[in-house]
């Protein structure tokens, strides 16, 4: 049973094989990838473009980190749908992104289990 | 599963092409560290990288790099926090150079084996390497703390004679150091006899039951149960602390509270991450218990750092197996042959006499067919062009470890890494350069000592740069070091039998330098394992002459020297246009590019000596290469070739008579162009697609360098005109 019902979903992550894998991910539920960005720059200028419902942020980036882009988003559009995907586990990081506004923290490695359980409850809980 | 085998096994391939990128660039990154320690870029950068490549191989399950990775992305972050370690332990910039030595081994044995993902004894050996080298960085620190000790002793005999007030302050600011350092070397000790309390509040059993079940869920044995029982510690815990939180914890205890109503609000799972964030958070707040000072600053110097992290240029990009577009690519090339028949039909219907206006439509159309292939044929063989930078991002390393084993100094510079090249230059061309940039360090470069004497800088410089020529790649090496000593150069090449004497004496400057280039040359008096013995430089020869390509050396004796290489672009193309020659019943053909002139020249000026014919052209004397003699091409052959009408004969035969002409093909070669091939018949000149033998055996023989296929589907060799020179 496909989770999404063509719902828009924006991936960041500086590296093309977890871009790749999340895309597959995506497409295989039923989600609509309408755009990846590879550094936090890029991520603002897609998010502004196409109004994701969902965004998956990575946090080691280049040029802007995941956690400026999630502060700089939330800020514009609060509410956004966001869940980090990122093998920062400082407890410091994840705890900074959750309270501004991340409706999920996954951390890498994940597999699609984990990472379609984050979707669902960001999706369900609002 | 949503995400297939075959997906999983393309993202394999792509996720080692990723790895191996990460390499190149930790290596490079590396070799800047060691140039600048104190650049916090390169050490972001470093950091970054190893970082990302723990992820991306946890997330393939590639055991054996991650845990790699993330023991020297711990080592990296010690680095961080401390610039001046790098100084007092070289040893930590070795460990990261063998550490990618190691992955570099794993990501090849993975061609062979995707399960090679595990820990091997060696990786284990390395890694218990890696964590002496932290114990011995930590060591420093207690021995710190034992300074420290020793300090707060030597301020305690002072307090007697103090004011009240200053013995006070001295007084709590002690306590405060000596439970901070008691506290450091517990930790150390993995000593736990402690019990906790803060404010008055015993929180030792919340904090134990805590600390029992973080090794089970550390290592993925924690069942749901465990997750309950956890929080409830948590909880119980946070209810503690916020009934006696004095305001120096507060924003701490408040940090737990607000995890702890995230954890239930947004239904996150007891993962890694939320186990790592209580453990953290436990860590911290235990000082606290202890030592009511300030809470060790948020590391905040990493998103400074974000901001001015390296600017890489992002190409957007997308990967193609390399065998699809070879693939791609001899498609292409039976359409050309394919339609060099539709040249052929043309001929054959204009000698059957087709009426002319369908003629003109065919051989419209032929025309254009041929156009789009070879538009087609080069825009393929752009896809298959790659930056220059997949050569390049190898020397720096290179460099270092060469200057490092022989105790010399050494810096790269490099320009020109976005110039594209074709791929299939690609492994003659780093080939060659890195026998010239061996031999730069390895003979070029003075020892830091001797260069000194010499009024140059300790360190000598190698560069490489890469230019984009109109019809040509021109790749130059270059260093300033001593150059190259022609005199000894030539004895050498006496002593070893590649000139004679006389030589010796005549040659010009420019011909011993390119003595370089012949092999079993070395002027080094001892021979090291590095450059070795002379062998190596004739490869730089042999491979860009395998592309027509062609070697400048310029030399400035004390000064150092340049060596540049000019691939021709045009080269790279796999088609040729080629004159068809026939020689007794054998086809073969030859690259125009190998064709000096086509002469007639009648029987009777033919002059045969006892080790060839000759012929006079135009005031030069032409020897004669004739190919049934040197290929052995077998008489019968030559008899049933006899049948056809033009048949010249072999040159054999035509002594003694005086009729007739002979046609030759003069070839051109490097320097010489007084060598011609006798031919039988010129059947006529084509385009042809180059196929290199595939075959070992092939490769062997003696006079050709490919073949290719005709519009009639016949095989044809295809002649080496610099073998035949030589020969």
């Amino acid at each position: 049973m496909a989770i999404g019902s063509g719902q828009s979903v924006l991936i960041v992550d500086d590296s093309p094989v977890m871009r790749q894998m999340l895309f597959k991910l995506f497409q295989s539920q039923g989600f609509n990838v309408v755009g990846q960005a590879c550094d936090g720059e890029e991520a603002l200028v897609l998010f502004e473009e196409l109004k994701p419902e969902l965004t998956t942020l990575d946090i080691v980036m280049p040029k802007l980190r995941g956690t400026e882009v999630l502060e700089k988003l939330l800020e514009k559009y609060p509410g956004s749908k966001i869940i980090m995907a990122s093998s920062v586990s400082d407890a410091r990081t994840v705890m900074h992104c959750l309270k501004v506004g991340a409706k999920q923290y996954i951390i890498k490695p994940y597999d699609e289990d984990k990472v379609m359980s984050a979707v669902r409850k960001a999706l369900e809980l609002g | 599963m949503s995400v297939t085998d075959e997906n999983l096994a393309e993202l394999f391939e792509q996720y080692k092409d990723e790895v191996r990128e990460t390499i190149e660039t930790l290596d490079n990154e590396l070799v800047n560290l060691e140039q600048d320690p104190s650049s916090s870029e390169t050490i972001f950068s470093l950091f970054r990288h190893m970082h990302s490549l723990k992820g991306s191989s946890k997330m393939f399950n590639v055991d054996n790099i991650a845990t790699i990775a993330h023991r020297l992305e711990d080592l990296m972050s010690m680095i961080d926090k401390n610039n001046s370690i790098l100084g007092k332990h070289p040893k930590v910039v070795d460990l990261l150079f063998k550490g990618n030595d190691i992955f570099r081994d794993i990501i090849s044995r993975l061609e062979d084996d995707i399960s090679y993902t595990s820990m091997t004894g060696d990786h284990l050996a390395f890694v218990a390497e890696i964590q002496a080298q932290v114990d011995k960085i930590n060591r420093r620190d207690s021995q710190l703390v034992d300074a420290a000790m020793k300090l707060v002793e030597d301020l305690e005999n002072l307090i007697p004679g103090m004011e009240e007030a200053e013995a006070e302050a001295l007084k709590k600011d002690m306590a405060d150091v000596t439970t901070g350092l008691a506290l450091a070397t517990l930790e150390e000790d993995g000593a736990n006899q402690i019990r906790f309390n803060y404010n008055g509040a015993d929180l030792t059993e919340s904090v134990r039951s805590m600390e029992d079940l973080l090794p089970k869920f550390k290592e993925g044995k924690a069942g749901p149960e465990d997750a309950v029982a956890f929080v409830d510690a948590a909880n119980a815990l946070y209810s503690l602390l916020a009934e006696v939180a004095t305001e120096d914890a507060m924003g701490l205890i408040a940090e737990l509270g607000d995890g702890l109503q995230l954890f239930s609000e947004r239904e996150l799972d007891m993962d890694q991450m939320m186990v790592e964030f209580f453990a953290a958070m436990l860590a911290d707040l235990k000082q606290k218990f202890q030592v009511e000072v300030e809470a060790p600053a948020v590391k905040s110097s990493r998103s400074s750092k974000s901001s001015s992290a390296l600017k890489e240029p992002q190409v957007k990009t997308i990967r193609v197996d390399e065998a699809k577009i070879d693939l791609f690519l001899e498609s292409v090339g039976r359409l050309i042959t394919k339609s060099e028949i539709l040249n052929h039909l043309q001929f054959s219907f204009r000698k059957a006499g087709v009426d002319i206006g369908l003629l003109r439509d065919f051989s419209t159309v032929s025309r254009t067919i041929s156009n789009d292939i070879v538009n087609l044929q080069r825009s393929i063989m752009e896809v298959r062009q790659v930056e220059m930078n997949n050569i390049l991002k190898k020397f720096p390393r290179l460099v270092r470890d060469i200057s490092h084993k022989i105790g010399k100094e050494a810096e790269m510079v490099i320009v020109g890494e976005r110039v594209p090249i074709d791929k299939s230059l690609l492994d003659d061309v780093e080939q060659a350069m890195v026998h010239i940039v061996r031999n730069a360090v390895d003979h070029g470069l003075e020892m830091p000592e001797d260069r000194l004497a010499a009024g140059k800088p300790r360190r000598g410089t190698v560069s490489i740069t890469v230019t984009q020529e109109e019809a040509a790649i021109f790749i130059e090496v270059a260093d300033d070091g001593r150059g190259l000593d022609l005199e000894k150069i030539k004895l050498k090449a006496v002593e070893r039998g590649n000139i004679s004497p006389e030589q010796q004496m005549t040659m010009s400057d420019h011909e011993a330098e390119m003595l370089v280039f012949s092999s079993g040359l070395s002027t080094k008096d001892q021979a090291t394992d590095l450059s070795g013995r002379g062998v190596g430089m004739d490869v730089v020869m042999t491979n860009l002459k395998k592309w027509n390509g062609e070697v400048v050396i310029d030399n400035r004796p004390g000064h150092g020297m340049t060596v540049g290489m000019r691939l021709p672009i045009t080269n790279t193309l796999l088609t040729k246009e080629a004159i068809m020659l026939r020689v007794g019943a054998s086809t073969f053909c030859l690259p125009l590019e190998c064709v000096n002139e086509i002469v007639t020249v009648p029987r009777a000026d033919v002059h045969h000596h006892k080790d060839g014919a000759v012929f006079r052209h135009r005031d030069m004397v032409i020897s004669v290469i004739d190919l049934k003699t040197l290929l052995g091409l077998p008489e019968q052959a030559m008899n049933q070739a006899a049948a056809v009408p033009s048949e010249a004969g072999s040159l054999g035969g035509v002594q003694g008579q005086n009729g007739g002409t002979l046609v030759f093909i003069i070839l051109r070669g490097k320097t010489d162009t007084r060598q011609s091939i006798l031919a039988d018949e010129i059947l006529g000149q084509q385009k042809i697609v180059i196929k290199e033998f595939e075959l070992e055996t092939f490769r062997k023989l003696p006079f050709f360098n490919g073949l290719t296929l005709l519009g009639d589907g016949r095989v044809v060799l295809i002649l080496d005109s610099d073998k035949l020179i030589e020969s």
